[in-house]
């Protein structure tokens, strides 16, 4: 490297009116670039060797005068300064190189470390949603289990609700034959006879559709529903209960009452719980004091229904024991009427408690989510 | 007899109390189709609210009613005198309800679904009895004005002569002499409209008249 600079300066030099020195200045960076510390000071050595040599009068020999020497100085501090700052920049950026080498090391491995986590999570979730799957598998399960059992409790009921227009049709397609053949024939009274059997008839079955409703297993379908129709279905399973057990009752809608959010079929599921409870807690109450009342309202973002009646009412410490599961006071019951009621209103994002003193019956409460609202208020279910 | 049948307060009508409105029309349908008249009604209160009937009349009633049920009907109308009888319909079975309803008086005890001539003869039988029933009441109306008709005196010899004592000792004992008895007692005969003293007898037995004989 010097080498060439003293070739490129010797022979350059007779030319021009000043000898290229600097261009050792550049070899001794070059050296200090490409070698380092060591090679860039040999490199500053040499230089200096031969500019005295060549180039510090006399020519080609290694004195100096003295005049020359700040000259000569300049030089060689200059050629340090050169050598030593070009190294110094080499070993900057060959440590630089190594610390980020480092760092790319340290990432990727930081990197891989990060990748077992995520994967070990996405496991921990596919996991987590299996399990809620089979929770909600149960869940719809036990609801329907229930709602077997309800029909269960409530089949002599639905066979005399079944039996009533069953009568009516006998009895009107009697008529139909006398008044076509009979003394007094009258096509207008068997006709009339006649749309009465298709009236009953259809009765008949829509009580058959209501059990099928209860008895099918399907999955929940939350829709916007008119809960005052979901209630009055209700009412229309237990009339006869009712009726036997001799229980007034008062439905109080509110007006309008915007939709709610759930699952036609459980929602039917827990009024009717709610309903059954009440009319066996009023069993022991005198026949004039039984009384039911169903009230809805709207809270903010919420639909509100109570249950109240005139019952015995639930000790304070058992509010919240009752809905457990396999907690009754009924003497065959299986006491998992409220907690699959209240299971079934928590899954839909809503509430259920109890507010009661002893002795003054109980009030039932439970919220649904509203359903948003696509057009206000009253529209079919 | 036969020609008062015929006048309106004579014409018989069935009354239906069901709460059931399928059960009721049908009913309704199917005693008009043996051209009787119907009433219908929703509960026994709306039956006892209605304006009381003075005709033949039987009623059909279900045992469960909404509020008072018809067997409590059934003993209301007892108590009150009222001698409809009542065919009685059952959505349910029960033993215990029949017996109870049949021991109170009841014609018959259907349940539902039953056969058409099966509800048909019992509201005959039970227009029958109700027809019967007020042939006795209005002969005992009759009866009882007869007596009514009677001056005190005459019923004192009235209840004497029926008890079976001659006119001899009744004179004796209500301090006459024996042809005042015998002219009270031809006012009796024919007051009373009889032509022997077993006939008085008898309408002093439906009378139900106390007689010294007690």
């Amino acid at each position: 490297m010097v080498g060439a600079a003293l070739a490129t300066v010797l022979v350059t030099a007779p030319r021009m009116p000043y000898p290229f020195l600097f261009l050792f200045l550049g070899a001794v960076m070059a050296a200090g670039w490409f070698g380092g510390l060591g090679p860039g000071l040999f490199a500053v050595l040499l230089s200096t060797l031969a500019v005295d040599y060549f180039f510090m009068p006399p020519s080609r020999a290694f004195a100096i005068h003295a005049e020359d020497l700040p000259y000569f100085g300049a030089f060689v501090i200059s050629a340090l300064l050169a050598g030593w700052l070009s190294s110094t920049r080499r070993d900057a950026e060959a440590s630089l190189r190594r610390a980020r080498d480092d760092l790319e090391t340290r990432v990727a491995g930081r990197t891989g470390e990060l990748e077992q986590i995520n994967q070990a999570l996405r496991a921990e979730m596919a996991e987590r949603r299996l399990a809620e799957e089979a929770l909600r598998s149960t869940q719809a399960e036990l609801a329907h289990a229930a709602r077997v059992m309800t029909v269960g409790e409530l089949v002599a009921s639905i066979a005399h609700e079944i039996n009533q227009p069953l009568t009516g049709v006998v009895t009107n397609a009697e008529a139909c034959l006398r008044w076509l053949d009979g003394e007094t024939a009258s096509l207008d009274e068997a006709r009339a006879a006649v749309r009465r059997i298709v009236r009953d008839g259809n009765r008949a079955g829509r009580v058959i559709s209501q059990v099928r409703a209860m008895l099918k297993k399907t999955d929940p379908q939350t829709t916007p529903l008119d809960v005052h129709r979901v209630i009055e279905d209700a009412i229309g399973v237990l009339r006869t209960e009712l009726r036997n057990a001799r229980v007034s009752l008062h439905f109080e809608p509110a007006d309008p009452l915007p939709r709610a959010m759930a699952d036609r079929v459980q929602l039917e599921q827990v009024i009717l719980n709610l309903l059954l409870n009440a009319i066996e807690a009023m069993r022991d109450t005198p026949e004039e004091r039984r009384a039911l009342w169903i009230r809805t309202g709207a809270g903010a973002d919420e639909i509100r229904l109570a249950v109240e009646d005139a019952g015995s009412g639930v000790a304070p410490g058992d509010r919240d024991r009752i809905f457990d599961a396999f907690v009754t006071t009924k003497a065959d019951g299986l006491g998992m009427g409220l907690s699959i009621s209240r299971s079934i209103v928590e899954a839909h994002g809503g509430r259920l408690w109890v507010e009661s003193e002893p002795g003054c019956g109980a009030r039932f409460q439970f919220t649904l989510p509203v359903a948003p609202d696509r057009e206000a208020g009253g529209g079919p279910p | 007899m036969g020609s008062r049948e015929r006048s309106v307060g004579e014409q018989p009508i069935v009354i239906v109390v069901d709460d059931d409105a399928s059960v009721r029309e049908a009913i309704a349908s199917l005693v008009r189709s043996v051209r009787l008249e119907v009433q219908t009604f929703g509960s026994a209160q709306e039956f006892l609210q209605a304006d009381p009937v003075d005709r033949p009349a039987c009623l059909v009633l279900d045992v469960r009613l909404p509020g008072s049920s018809g067997l409590d009907l059934q003993r209301d109308l007892r108590g009150r005198g009222v001698g409809i009888p009542i065919v009685f319909l059952t959505g349910y079975g029960d033993v215990p309800m029949t017996v109870r309803a049949m021991k109170e008086g009841a014609i018959e005890f259907l349940i539902k679904p039953f056969r058409d001539q099966d509800l048909l003869d019992a509201i005959q039988y039970g227009l029958e009895r109700s027809r019967s029933e007020r042939r006795e009441q209005t002969e005992l109306a009759e009866l009882r004005q007869r007596f009514e008709s009677l001056t005190p005196r005459e019923r004192q010899v009235m209840a004497e002569v029926v008890a079976g004592l001659p006119n001899k000792k009744i004179a004796a004992g209500l301090g006459t002499s024996e042809a005042t008895i015998k002219l009270h007692r031809g006012q009796v005969m024919q007051k009373m409209r009889v032509g022997s003293l077993a006939d008085l007898v008898r309408i002093a037995e439906r009378l139900a008249i106390p007689g010294s004989r007690s």
